[in-house]
């Protein structure tokens, strides 16, 4: 391999063929065209320079703490500007750093092609799309980092802090189980509008809540049943009874009128009683368990471009 | 007022129970006045009595054949029943 250094080469995308001059352009390029913070694709006869690589290896590092892996040992950790030789080593680890998030996550593999010699810069500018790729996405970590049960009501955080699977009633929405990491949690609980909820929880109150929410809504239904029964009862009585009138009356028409009028009375107090059965039906299918499937999803979070907390939270599904 | 939720839930159930003896025990009575009734009753009244009620039957039997019990059935499991048991244990 021949030896170039990184402030001194301009490697062409098409074979790496040294260009004369680069020395004094370098500085220019770095100036136009890396001096923002948005990374600019290198393309053909870009200047490889020390600080390419440098940053390259912190947008790495980075994705990779991102997803919860250690920082990547780099050979020559310090790229001396003029000093320091491009080596396929280089090249090759950036690969197989971001390669190890790719895995983390379970994604295909950014497809490389094969190293040089000689290095080109469409090798470093691979690694930075793939790169890319992964730091631009929504946050994916709580599907493959550690995972927990979280069950989520509509508009609250439910995180049981004893471990326990759940299920509670809800009368605002659905619960929905996710799984999440701990940094997640962590970063959930520190929300001013969950730290009450996750306090009444570490007291244990939450469970005691939801059994009695839960009893207190079976009560009332059997009530409401037991009401439409009776209610239904008396308008049947009352139906029967004019039926019995009917038979006992003195001319046709009072009789028709009397016999109509009770059937249809009758009639209608068994639909009242009908309801009432229904009432009690719902309360003996909500003791044979869900009557759906508990949906598990992944949550979408996407993180604040500085790493620190995060910008849009969602939960999808309904 | 945790107790009492399941002292609700018991006071319920029981609440249940009488009714349906409530029901039944309307129904047993109200069956038995019309027996009664039809044994006093000429033999002019029993005619009139069987005839309004098979038209009653009749017609109202045809017409709640018309609906779709079935279509509605499901349509009650897949809103309300499975929103109301959606939390079940």
């Amino acid at each position: 391999m021949r030896r170039r250094t990184f402030l001194a080469s301009v490697i062409s995308a098409t074979g790496g063929v040294l260009l004369p001059g680069a020395r004094r352009f370098a500085r220019a390029v770095e100036t136009l065209q890396y001096r923002g913070t948005i990374y600019a694709t290198p393309s053909r006869g870009d200047i490889v320079m020390a600080g390419d690589l440098t940053r390259l290896r912190t947008q790495v590092n980075d994705v990779r703490a991102r997803y919860g892996l250690a920082a990547f040992q780099w050979t020559d950790p310090v790229i001396i500007p003029q000093e320091t030789i491009i080596k396929a080593v280089h090249v090759q680890e950036l690969r197989q750093a971001i390669d190890d998030v790719y895995v983390r996550l379970g994604r295909p593999l950014p497809l490389f092609d094969a190293l040089g010699p000689p290095i080109r810069y469409r090798d470093f500018g691979d690694v930075q799309n793939a790169v890319t790729v992964i730091a631009t996405q929504p946050y994916a970590g709580p599907d493959v980092v550690i995972k927990e049960d979280v069950f989520v009501p509509f508009l609250q955080w439910y995180v049981d802090p004893f471990g326990v699977t759940r299920q509670c009633l809800t009368f605002t929405g659905c619960w929905t189980e996710i799984h999440a990491s701990k940094s997640l949690l962590d970063q959930i609980q520190a929300r001013s509008d969950t730290t009450l909820l996750a306090n009444g929880l570490q007291q244990g109150t939450m469970p005691t809540m939801r059994d009695y929410a839960i009893a207190w809504g079976i009560a009332v239904t059997l009530e409401a049943g037991a009401v439409l029964l009776m209610a239904g009862g008396k308008i049947t009585q009352a139906g029967l009874l004019t039926i019995a009138e009917g038979l006992a009356a003195g001319t046709v028409s009072a009789q028709v009128t009397f016999i109509l009028g009770g059937f249809y009375v009758t009639l209608t107090g068994a639909a009242v009683i009908a309801l009432g059965i229904g009432a009690i039906y719902v309360v003996w299918r909500w003791s044979q368990g869900p009557q759906v499937p508990v949906q598990s999803q992944p949550i979408r979070i996407e993180v604040s471009p500085d790493g620190l907390g995060w910008d849009v939270f969602e939960i999808g599904g309904w | 007022m945790g107790y009492l939720a399941f002292a609700a839930v018991a006071f319920a159930t029981l609440s249940v129970i009488a009714a349906l003896l409530y029901v039944v025990a309307v129904w047993v009575r109200g069956v038995q006045k019309i027996v009664v009734a039809w044994r006093a009753a000429p033999h002019s009244n029993r005619v009139t009595f069987v005839v309004t009620m098979s038209i009653c039957l009749v017609l109202t039997a045809g017409l709640l054949s018309l609906v779709p019990w079935g279509v509605l059935f499901k349509v009650l499991e897949k809103t309300v029943v499975q929103m109301i048991t959606r939390g079940a244990p």
